[in-house]
């Protein structure tokens, strides 16, 4: 059974590239002004999203990958700008988007976003009923209010929240973090958007109730026929809910592919030193991996690789000429110089090994 | 076994927040006993009274019940001056956001050297040496010391809080969710710090942490609470291998895991006390093997002991 279910997965792999894309980010680069400085954030990303698959982005912070997805329904801070690139959605270019009005059409309706922190998310002032049912009547102005509560109690259950009809009624302060992040859901999903970007939803969160939100969220991405954008910093969370990961350095995405993939079959060194410094796969008594170093300054312009000062692997032209992507399999690419034909072969870190050794067992 | 020193002993303490119709009781009749030398890890969810744990020893919240024995003094309640100061110097505590625990308004110099001005009379050179040794030991650049808390990144604030704990020369120290806060490749960094001091200058530590994942690589024995009561109590590798209370096994199943294909399969496990039938059998604190304690009742135990037994084999 979990061998065909395994089979079944890889089979859906292969098809993605007949599968639809709901979203195309085509060399997109993000600029912000900063005290008379240029900050470039996003250097020429380009992605591909399919429809109902979960994208998972993952990257340590300050890598860019939420300022790359805030572009997708315009919530750049006032400094910001997409300088270059198209964004395609549904035939139009949100690029191009310059007034608020025109965003309003997308947001929420078209792609909708969780945020990390469920505390400051919702409105103290508000019961959670009133604030979905602000949602539902937001979407669909001719329901009435006993139509929309009717709805909104439909969602609070869907989320897993016993006794709707008297949480209803309640303020958010009545609420745990996790209660309240699947509210945050249940708002999210009731202005029934195609695509939802889910920013670092679990961080602020409990292990046990981390796992139940991936739960929900899975779940509601089956009934309602999400796309889900799962944006976080730790890989171990997104082994259970993506289909692909896209790991992002330095304002790029330095290499993406299948889950398994990723995680069995990583190319890129900053994927090694990200999978190796999990805590899981630490042994007691060693040291475990740490990556050496910052990242890179984004005021400058960066030369070659931008992780070649901190990889121990780093080859002479990585200080020089940016590497392009690498196709490993149709599915699966990388942006770094050792998967060219003449590059010396480089052993993996042991962690990888390790993981590979979890697949074997 | 038995020959370990211990450092601090923890009897049927209880901390109650409150009086009267309102009081609630945040840790109930909790003993452990922490030896020198080695980390001990408490586990559990947010509102479980782990925190309350530390913040009594560091006498922060007075107990209700019970004692706490450092060194063989009792240090909870009212102490002696002397000793109050001794307590103060021996044992720290890191905490859990470096964002919100370091003093926005002062310079890195004063907020490390902050405690030692109740403890001794230095001159500014020998404070300004002091912190420049604890600011190396802990991987930072002497000259941090003249800068603001806003010019570092988190990773380097949980660095400057480690050395504000070091620079007492502490024996122990509290770390209250040390790395939560953090990036996962920051984590190690500061994991491996920890480890390395603990190597370098034998300081115990109290580990606080809701991540079992986290703890299995640093500490000894861990103790995984659940509403103010301690439920189950071993040895770290013991307890990934054996562990038997139903909360412990929900905590374990909840720990996400490196490997896509055993992720998708995985059951998750959810703990409800109300699956205990302690009406009439009332549990008690009950030892299954050797330095491995789960809190059951009679037939619960028996349960425990058959599962172990088909467990080993």
């Amino acid at each position: 059974m979990a061998v065909s279910q395994v089979n079944l997965r890889y089979a859906m792999g292969v098809n993605m590239d007949q599968q639809d894309i709901i979203l195309s980010a085509k060399d997109i680069e993000v600029k912000f002004d900063l005290r008379g400085q240029i900050l470039t954030a996003i250097r020429g990303v380009s992605l591909d999203i399919y429809r109902g698959e979960t994208l998972a982005i993952v990257g340590e912070s300050g890598s860019g990958k939420s300022v790359f997805t805030k572009t997708f329904n315009g919530l750049l801070d006032a400094n910001g700008r997409i300088s270059e690139g198209e964004l395609l959605y549904h035939g139009e270019n949100l690029a191009q988007y310059k007034k608020e009005k025109q965003w309003l059409k997308i947001r929420g309706h078209e792609i909708a976003m969780i945020m990390q922190e469920p505390m400051t998310s919702l409105n103290p002032l508000k019961t959670i009923g009133e604030q979905i049912v602000e949602a539902i009547r937001i979407r669909d102005k001719k329901l009435s209010l006993q139509e929309a509560k009717k709805e909104a109690l439909g969602y609070l259950k869907e989320v897993g929240i016993k006794d709707p009809e008297r949480r209803y009624g309640q303020y958010p302060h009545e609420f745990s973090g996790g209660m309240r992040q699947r509210v945050v859901i249940a708002i999210a999903v009731a202005c029934k958007p195609k695509i939802l970007i889910c920013d670092e939803p679990t961080t602020a969160l409990d292990v046990t109730i981390q796992a139940q939100i991936l739960k929900v969220l899975k779940e509601m991405k089956e009934k309602h026929s999400l796309t889900i954008i799962f944006i976080t910093h730790d890989l171990g969370v997104v082994a259970s809910v993506a289909d692909r990961i896209a790991v992002m350095y330095a304002g790029d995405i330095i290499e993406i592919g299948m889950t398994e993939e990723i995680f069995f079959d990583p190319r890129h060194p900053y994927t090694w030193a990200l999978l190796s410094s999990m805590p899981q796969l630490g042994i007691k008594g060693e040291d475990l991996f740490s990556i050496q170093g910052n990242p890179p300054n984004l005021f400058t312009e960066i030369k070659g690789d931008a992780f070649a000062p901190r990889n121990p692997h780093a080859l002479k032209i990585d200080y020089q000429k940016r590497p392009p992507y690498f196709e490993v399999s149709a599915t699966h690419k990388a942006k770094t110089w050792l998967l060219d034909p003449r590059a010396p072969k480089v052993e993996k870190p042991a962690g990888i090994a390790r993981l590979r050794e979890l697949k074997a067992n | 076994m038995s020959q370990k020193e211990i450092l601090i002993d923890v009897k049927n303490i209880e901390v109650a927040f409150g009086t009267g119709k309102n009081k609630f009781v945040a840790v109930n009749d909790v003993s452990f006993q922490i030896y020198k030398g080695e980390t001990f890890g408490v586990v559990g969810e947010s509102g479980s009274g782990k925190t309350t744990i530390g913040r009594a020893i560091m006498r922060i919240h007075p107990t209700s019940k019970g004692e706490i024995i450092y060194k063989n003094e009792k240090i909870n309640g009212k102490i002696s001056k002397h000793l109050d100061k001794k307590v103060t110097k021996e044992i720290q505590m890191i905490f859990q956001d470096p964002m919100a625990s370091l003093n926005e308004r002062a310079k890195v110099s004063y907020i490390v050297s902050e405690g030692l001005m109740n403890q001794q009379k230095l001159s500014e050179e020998e404070k300004e040496q002091k912190v420049q040794t604890a600011l190396r030991e802990v991987g930072l650049l002497p000259e941090f010391a003249n800068r603001f808390p806003h010019e570092f990144s988190g990773g380097q604030r949980q660095r400057i809080g480690i050395a504000r704990s070091l620079i007492m020369e502490p024996e122990f120290i509290i770390a209250d969710e040390p790395i939560s806060a953090l990036d996962v490749s920051i984590r190690a960094q500061v994991l491996n710090l920890l480890d390395r001091l603990q190597k370098e200058k034998g300081i115990t530590y109290l580990f606080i942490a809701h991540d079992l994942s986290v703890m299995r690589f640093i500490t000894d024995r861990i103790a995984v609470i659940h509403e103010g009561i301690i439920v189950e109590l071993a040895e770290t590798e013991e307890l990934f291998l054996h562990p038997l209370h139903p909360y412990t096994k929900a905590l374990l199943s909840a720990i996400p895991l490196p490997n896509p294909e055993e992720e998708k399969k995985k059951v998750l496990l959810v703990y409800d006390k109300e699956m205990h039938q302690y009406e009439t059998d009332k549990p008690r604190w009950c030892q299954i093997r050797d330095n491995h304690f789960v809190r059951a009742n009679e037939s619960e135990r028996k349960k425990y002991e058959e599962e172990y037994e088909r467990n080993c084999k």
